[in-house]
Parts: structure tokens; C-alpha cells; sequence
């Protein structure tokens, strides 16, 4: 349930950046009545298999990003399901600072978490970690070869 | 008859002498010059002049000049400050510094194309003009130190992101027992070393390119070179330990079931 909330409310987001010519007050009714209608079948279940369908874009506000990559979160592999690349955007620490305001909306689904088998080789480097340490290496090439090029015009020359 | 052709040859070399002396005189200027005046010219690369040249013009023509060299470089230094700005993994100080010595430059550029425009005299505008090399020195040493400074603190951003990840491998590979993790140890120690070493690589050359004056490259072109090899160095280790952080990674994903 986790993984596929945070993941369509990626989805929502991303649209969500746009203007919409939509009702946004009843899409955000909307959203919080099937919240609620999720929390009463997690509550009354026990157990969560489905995927929470619709939710509107306010639900990006309180969404929780997946791979957050800190504390129990980081150990569940999520090299099947990375979370799309935010370009410049993707700056390690704030993902983490994500994960951490997220951290409550992860309550409800440690059930099903919990219930998984033991993994063998607990996989805590998410791709966000990797990514992230290629664009800064990225940016550090970018600077280096400007230097080289600033360095090479002529300084001392008129004519 | 042979008198004749007596005063006919005798007046066609007198026509010859006469054509030919003032074309000699023309030619005599065009000679070469040893005795060049201006020696200083050749090495700053200015214009020079001749006497016989009009001071009008070569005043205008220097004038010119030296305003399109200033109008090329106060859009870089507004563009590097700009850059500058918005760079992320620069530290506060670093910023602060790098941005007073743009401003510091700028402003003494801004002042002399004011004092060039106003120059009447050849020689204060070639003092003025040399200024803007000389005291200067915006391409040599003013924007690749900037840039310089930002990859060293970028690379420093990116060495504490690496031990963060050490860090995760090394609880993964505590955690991962029953499993044969002999190579991932060895593979995260080669990791941290890499590590240490773009720390070392990097660590001195914000102190040694922020003193820099615009005479000390003036003094040595060569004085980048040694900073730009230490963080070339950085930057080798620095992607040697991504890589292997991923090695790392990789080895200790869980192997799927036959």
C-alpha cells in the first residue's frame, strides 16, 4: 500500500505543478473521503492488498516519497521499483528530510511490511544515493572544464 | 643620322632620370624602422604607432579598443557572480570571498573605462588600457579561480556523500549473515580510501586560490596548474569510489532463488 500511494501520489504531484481546470475543492473532498474509506477497510481487514484508487492531488501534500534511504524504510530493496529521476532537483538530503516528515503516513502499512520474509542481504543504498552522487560528480566535470576553457582565452591581448 | 639618334637616346634617359627620382623618394619611407620608439607595445599587445601617424586617430582607434576588451569581460564577471549564486555545495565563506573579489574587480574595471573615456592623450590612455590586463587578469585567473574553488567544494559535498553511503554499506554488510561478504569488505575499505584521498586532493586549494593576486599570475601563468592537478586527482578518486559503491551495492543484493 505504501509503495503504490507514494508512488501515484508522485504521479498526482507531477500534475498537480500544473493549473487544472478542475474543481480542486471537490477533488480534494474526494481524496479525503477515500483516504478515510482506506484507513476503515486497513482498520476493519487488518491487512491492506489493493491499491488506493483515485486519490486527488491534495494528497500529494501529505504523501510519503518512497525510498526515503534512512532508518527501517532503507532496508527494503527498491531496485525494482526506483522512484523516477527529479533532475536537479534530486538533492540527497531533502529526500531524506521527505522520508523523515513522511514518516507518519508509513504507520499504517507496517503490517504488511513486517509480514514479508526475512531478507538474506539488506540492500540500504537507494538509487536516489547513486543519483545523486553522479550529478554532483557531473557538476564537479562542468566547473573543471570551464576553468580550462576561461584559462585558455588570451588575457593580455588587444590586437 | 647618327646624330639624330645621338639626341633622341640622350632624351629618353634624361626623361628616365626624371621619372624615376621622385618614385625612389616615395619608396624611401616604406624601408623598415630599426629604431622603433615604442618597444613596449609589442609585449602588451597594444597598437603601434608611428610618428607619422595622426594622434587623432590613433587615439580613437586604442580608445576603442580598450573599451570592447572591458565590455568583454564585465559580462563574465556579472555572469560568474550570477553562477556563483546559485551553485550549490559552496560553502558561505568560499561564496562570500569569491563574490568580493569579482565585485573588487569589476569595479576597478568600470572606473577605468571611465578614465578611458575621458583620456586626450595616447599615452595615459595605453597606461589605462594596460591596466585592464595587468590588474586584472579576469580570464587568467579571476573566472577560472572561481570555478576552481566551487569544484573543490563540490567535491568535498560529494566525498560526504560517499561516507554516508560507506556508512549504509557497512551496516548492510553487518547484516548480512550467512552470506560470504569477504569481497565487499575489502571492496568498502578501497571505498573509504579513495575517499580520504579526494579529501586530501582537495582540501588545500581553496587556501591557495583565494590569495592569488592579479601579479602573482602576472609573475608565473603556471600558478593554476598545481590546483587544477590536485583536483583532477580528487575527482579520480572520487569517481573510483562511486564506482565502487555500486560494486559494493551490487554485491550484496540478494541472489535470486534457483
Amino acid at each position: 500500500l505504501v509503495e503504490s500511494f507514494g508512488i501515484r501520489a508522485d504521479h498526482e504531484g507531477v500534475s498537480a505543478t500544473s493549473p487544472r481546470p478542475t474543481q480542486p475543492r471537490s477533488t480534494t473532498v474526494r481524496a479525503a473521503l477515500l483516504l478515510t474509506a482506506a484507513g476503515i477497510a486497513l482498520a476493519g481487514c487488518g491487512r491492506a492488498t489493493q491499491p488506493v484508487a483515485n486519490q486527488g492531488p491534495t494528497a500529494t501534500a501529505t504523501a510519503p516519497v518512497p525510498d526515503a534511504g534512512t532508518s527501517a524504510e532503507a532496508a527494503i530493496p527498491r531496485g525494482d521499483n526506483p522512484p523516477a529521476p527529479t533532475g536537479a532537483s534530486q538533492e540527497p538530503a531533502a529526500t531524506s528530510a521527505h522520508g523523515a516528515e513522511a514518516s507518519p503516513g508509513v504507520a499504517p502499512a507496517a503490517a504488511p511490511l513486517a509480514a514479508r520474509p526475512p531478507l538474506v542481504a539488506p540492500v540500504v543504498v537507494v538509487p536516489e544515493d547513486l543519483a545523486g552522487i553522479d550529478q554532483s560528480l557531473a557538476d564537479f566535470d562542468i566547473q573543471l572544464t570551464n576553468a580550462g576553457h576561461d584559462a585558455a582565452t588570451p588575457e593580455g591581448d588587444l590586437g | 643620322m647618327t646624330t639624330l639618334r645621338t639626341r633622341l637616346a640622350a632624351a629618353a634617359l634624361g626623361a628616365g632620370l626624371v621619372l624615376a627620382a621622385p618614385a625612389t623618394a616615395r619608396a624611401a619611407p616604406r624601408r623598415p624602422v630599426k629604431d622603433r620608439a615604442d618597444t613596449t607595445a609589442t609585449t602588451t599587445g597594444l597598437v603601434t604607432t608611428t610618428p607619422s601617424a595622426p594622434a587623432g586617430r590613433d587615439l580613437e582607434s586604442l580608445r576603442s579598443r580598450c573599451v570592447a576588451a572591458i565590455d568583454a569581460r564585465l559580462p563574465a564577471l556579472s555572469a560568474a557572480k550570477a553562477a556563483l549564486a546559485s551553485t550549490r555545495h559552496v560553502t558561505d565563506d568560499h561564496r562570500a570571498a569569491l563574490t568580493a573579489l569579482i565585485d573588487d574587480i569589476t569595479t576597478g574595471l568600470q572606473t577605468r573605462r571611465g578614465e578611458i573615456a575621458a583620456d586626450t592623450e595616447v599615452g595615459s590612455l595605453r597606461e589605462h588600457c594596460r591596466t585592464i590586463f595587468g590588474n586584472s587578469r579576469v580570464f587568467a585567473l579571476v573566472l577560472p579561480r572561481t570555478r576552481l574553488v566551487v569544484a573543490s567544494d563540490v567535491s568535498g559535498a560529494i566525498a560526504d556523500k560517499l561516507d554516508e553511503v560507506a556508512g549504509k554499506l557497512n551496516a548492510a554488510i553487518a547484516e548480512a549473515s550467512g552470506r560470504d561478504v569477504t569481497q565487499a569488505k575489502t571492496d568498502l575499505e578501497a571505498m573509504r580510501a579513495k575517499i580520504a584521498s579526494s579529501r586530501t586532493s582537495a582540501a588545500s586549494v581553496p587556501r591557495a586560490l583565494l590569495g592569488l593576486t592579479p601579479a602573482d599570475w602576472n609573475a608565473n601563468h603556471n600558478v593554476l596548474l598545481s590546483v587544477r592537478q590536485s583536483l583532477q586527482s580528487a575527482r579520480s578518486d572520487l569517481g573510483a569510489a562511486r564506482r565502487l559503491a555500486g560494486k559494493i551495492r551490487d554485491e550484496l543484493k540478494p541472489k535470486p532463488q534457483a
